[in-house]
């Protein structure tokens, strides 16, 4: 009785494990401050659902998360649906990210957005806003 | 002075009304129920009230009700394993899942018009009776998923996901709230059986896991169901949203009392 128990117990998990890898999975999309002062952040998010937008600040030095489901046959990891990433600095300057960029900087910064001083002085130069188009 | 008094012991919520109100709201009336025996007995008060048939036989909680004091302690019982775990590593998790399961679990609930914090404590118990679970960390970057079966003995998984580019708050609180979502699975499984605890109170498909498309986005403010999934797809899950902002529902705290043993003080 003991050993059927056992059989079926590993059949149980072998097959929620084939189950589960063909399912979507959880991802954290990962917004980084690496400035230092408060920057404004909004992301826009497009599918057949509709457009959404994400808009908050980011402290100095630190992050915040999003989260999105998505199918591993997918061949970029960072959210399908981010469409735009937008930051702002206290002084107004404006770095824009389309899904290209967007796509390039988490590749380069393994699946994170990381929003730094010199992207700001890159763009500006003085207080205007450039986009990354 | 007032002409009209209170009576408090005329007033006071007995066991009996309790138990009838906490069954209905549940829906788990006592139409096919059993004499349970229930009460302090060194006050000579143990009596024998009808429960339903499935009621209060959960060998990992026992609910201590304080009527008078408006107070509801539960404790919850669950064997956390260390496995290949170093010490540090398992009594960090083992305190975390703690801390996540009292967190999201304790909250008020209203039964028979009256309101009741409930605090709920887990407690390690090297035992058969606790639920099973197995502390666990994911070192690469994918989010690995912890699950609790809550059938046939079959361990609980409770997955730190130390690989996550993320700061270690943000790791630790979701690591709380995984903690107290599994949890809530033997809670489920025990009160509803595999199609409301697998299928995340309807919510999701029970064996594919995948969201129904009936099922909402994540709402742009307000408290979550701790136990239910929602379409990341029609609304992202904002700010660690599903983290900062879930919660027992009152449903579910009563479900947990309903599976429990409870010891009733007057």
């Amino acid at each position: 009785m003991e050993t059927i128990k056992n059989n079926f117990q590993y059949l149980l998990i072998i097959f929620a494990s084939i189950l589960l890898s063909a399912c979507t999975s959880l991802h954290w999309g990962n917004i980084k401050n690496d400035t230092h002062n408060a920057i404004k952040v909004k992301l826009t998010f497009s599918n057949e659902h509709g457009t959404r937008f994400l808009e908050t600040s980011v402290k100095p030095n630190s992050s915040e998360i999003w989260e999105y489901d998505q199918s591993s046959l997918v061949s970029t990891k960072i959210d399908k649906n981010l469409v735009e990433f937008e930051a702002t600095n206290s002084e107004g300057c404006i770095i824009t990210f389309n899904r290209e960029a967007i796509v390039e900087q988490a590749k380069n910064h393994k699946q994170q957005i990381i929003v730094k001083s010199q992207d700001f002085i890159d763009v500006c130069g003085a207080t205007e806003s450039i986009n990354y188009k | 002075m007032d002409l009209v008094t209170t009576n408090p012991q005329k007033n006071a919520l007995t066991l009996e009304q309790f138990e009838e109100s906490l069954h209905k709201a549940i829906d788990k009336p006592t139409t096919n129920f059993r004499m349970k025996r229930i009460g302090p007995s060194r006050q000579g008060g143990r009596r024998e009230v009808k429960v339903h048939n499935g009621a209060h036989r959960a060998k990992w909680a026992k609910t201590t009700v304080n009527a008078s004091l408006r107070t509801i302690s539960i404790n919850v019982f669950l064997n956390f394993k260390q496995n290949k775990l170093t010490t540090d590593d398992y009594i960090k998790l083992k305190n975390l899942a703690i801390a996540g399961i009292k967190q999201y679990w304790s909250n008020t609930i209203t039964v028979n018009g009256v309101r009741f914090n409930v605090t709920v404590n887990a407690l390690h118990k090297n035992s058969r009776d606790a639920i099973p679970v197995d502390l666990k960390i994911e070192e690469s970057e994918k989010y690995a998923r912890s699950m609790n079966p809550a059938i046939l003995g079959i361990d609980a998984k409770f997955i730190y996901q130390k690989g996550q580019r993320a700061s270690e708050k943000h790791i630790d609180d979701d690591f709380k709230y995984v903690s107290a979502h599994e949890f809530g699975h033997s809670v489920l499984i025990y009160v509803g059986g595999i199609s409301l605890s697998w299928g995340h109170k309807g919510s999701t498909n029970a064996l594919l896991q995948n969201v129904k498309s009936s099922t909402p986005g994540y709402p742009t403010s307000g408290n979550l169901d701790l136990m239910k999934y929602y379409d990341k797809n029609k609304r992202e899950s904002f700010l660690f949203q599903r983290v900062n902002d879930s919660i027992a529902m009152e449903i579910d705290i009563k479900r947990l009392i309903w599976s429990s043993e409870i010891i009733w003080k007057p």
